[in-house]
């Protein structure tokens, strides 16, 4: 039994993926756990598509450095996310509809890009990432996402939390007005930061997977928003592990691995988790019937 | 203390509703809003909210206390989601935000208010229920026990009584009655001319204008002064 987690103490490069993922999956807990409640779970997605194009012609410019493609994620992941709300509204189209036709084009050009360089540019690791692969600049990165991220969101919880469940009171409760859109930007920040942290070990398409997962799962675990981030920090961190395990003995894929541990979990946490699940609810429901007869 | 209104007009941009309200509501006022639909109940509230600017004039409630200076609103569709993951004790926590804002702990004196605030509207056994469970009588009784934390000297309701049974209704006027008695002002937009019964004055909106009065024709103290306007509804030209 010992012998399956062997090789998260053989193998520096899964001590450091392990590392790296468990960093992500902290910083993405919060932040999962409040776009999952402001409904923006696709939102998140987007903006992960978004980071392509400038990943590409970094990586193509610099010849695959790792500095040069972060900065490059962050900038047109940032400049997506920043116009593509402002975008809509102007073109007068859905919010969704303006986000799609964004993180689409995105990902075109991004392509495009990467295929410039006739072969220079590994486009499978820039859409599916390389976790095993993960450098010191990326590690840090993903150690910097999680610690910032801590910080941003305990700073800013409170008012951020009440935009999420209530943006009309925050507007007319008389509290600081400021503090509604300074809330936002911090959270939206902190998403991009973990995006661009998320890219180098899950790639654009499965970015926000490490975010966004958890948190679903979450849900079926806690009922206070407090313990939903703990849950999805746990559950996060569970998922890198078991996807690394998979991907090492079954020589997967290890982004493709790890999401689909995450997966996984969503499902079992929906069909047998203590809150509002599958099983719970149907219980729930014989005890009533129970108790009618 | 009283709510100052001087030559107001609302509406919106290209759509003014009423012009020329004037007039003052004085503190511990109960006040119907009453008038049909479309008579411009809600875009009076709001701009009295600071939800919506005046098209032009001014509204100013005027307190000399400071803890008494800010204004409650509670809209016609709540805007809490449904299914938000909060306990009946954490949404009338909540009321608390202007005052804590980022930081600040709860102190005990706190806490009471809101065991206080839950116990008024009849949910003191519910405090740890999560708010999605609630019926909509329950969760409105909810908010007012937020709209009780938040402590604020003018109360502005939108069609409070909308999505509630008779006992929950019974129980939320007495809220209201409480507030009132404290010397809380408040005006609350009903569309029901019974329930307006139990509110001593009535500020009525129909194309005469806004027009306060008593609710059983008496004529209004020294305290609260008509409502002057009675210019109508003004047509952009």
């Amino acid at each position: 039994m010992v012998g399956v987690f062997a090789p998260f103490f053989d193998y520096e490069f899964m001590t450091r993926a392990t590392l790296g993922g468990a960093a992500l999956a902290l910083a993405g807990a919060p932040l999962g756990v409040f776009l999952v409640m402001r409904r923006m779970s696709l939102v998140g997605d987007a903006v992960g598509h978004a980071v392509l194009p400038g990943a590409a012609a970094a990586a193509l410019l610099s010849g695959g450095s790792t500095l040069w493609t972060t900065l490059g994620a962050a900038l047109t992941g940032t400049m997506v996310f920043m116009t593509a709300g402002p975008a809509s509204r102007a073109l007068r189209l859905p919010e969704d509809a303006g986000f799609a036709v964004f993180y689409l084009a995105a990902l075109a050009i991004g392509v495009l890009i990467a295929s410039m360089g006739g072969g220079v540019i590994d486009l499978d690791r820039l859409l599916f990432g390389a976790a095993l692969a993960i450098d010191n600049i990326a590690l840090a990165l993903a150690c910097i996402a999680a610690i910032v991220t801590a910080i941003g969101m305990a700073l800013v919880y409170r008012p951020l939390l009440i935009d999420t469940l209530d943006p009309q009171f925050l507007r007319a409760s008389g509290g600081a007005k400021w503090a509604g859109p300074v809330a936002q930007s911090v959270f939206f920040g902190l998403l991009a930061l973990t995006t661009v942290a998320s890219f180098h070990a899950l790639g654009a398409l499965m970015s926000i997977g490490l975010t966004i997962l958890p948190a679903i799962a979450a849900r079926f675990w806690a009922k206070s928003v407090a313990l939903m981030i703990v849950s999805a920090a746990v559950l996060g961190i569970a998922g890198v592990l078991a996807g690394l395990l998979v991907s090492f003995h079954l020589s997967a894929p290890v982004g493709a691995a790890i999401v689909s541990c995450l997966v996984g979990i969503v499902l079992v946490s929906s069909l047998f988790g203590p809150n509002q699940s599958l099983l719970t609810r149907s219980l729930g429901k014989a005890s009533v019937a129970n108790r009618a007869s | 203390m009283s709510l100052i209104l001087n030559d107001l007009a609302i509406g919106y941009p290209n759509r003014l509703v009423m012009a020329g309200i004037g007039g003052t509501i004085g503190a511990g006022s109960s006040v119907a809003l009453i008038g049909q639909n479309g008579a411009g109940k809600s875009t009076l509230l709001r701009t009295l909210a600071g939800q919506q600017s005046p098209v032009s004039g001014s509204c100013v409630w005027d307190a000399p206390e400071k803890r008494h200076r800010s204004l409650a609103w509670l809209s016609q569709s709540p805007g809490l989601r449904p299914d938000a993951p909060l306990t009946v004790r954490e949404l009338a926590a909540m009321g608390l935000w202007a005052r804590l804002g980022f930081f600040a702990k709860p102190c005990r004196h706190d806490q009471d208010k809101i065991d206080q605030a839950l116990d008024r509207v009849g949910l003191s056994g519910l405090e740890n229920q999560q708010v999605s469970t609630l019926s909509g009588g329950q969760l409105q009784r909810a908010l007012f026990a937020r709209l009780s934390v938040q402590d604020c000297g003018l109360i502005l309701l939108d069609e409070p009584f909308s999505a509630v049974d008779t006992a929950s209704q019974a129980q939320l006027l007495e809220v209201i009655q409480h507030w009132v008695g404290e010397g809380r002002t408040v005006i609350a937009a009903i569309h029901d001319l019974d329930c307006a019964r139990h509110f001593p004055l009535w500020w009525e909106l129909s194309k005469f204008g806004a027009i306060l009065r008593r609710s059983d024709d008496k004529p209004l103290s020294s305290l609260t002064q008509p409502i002057r306007a009675v210019s109508g509804i003004t047509h952009p030209s």
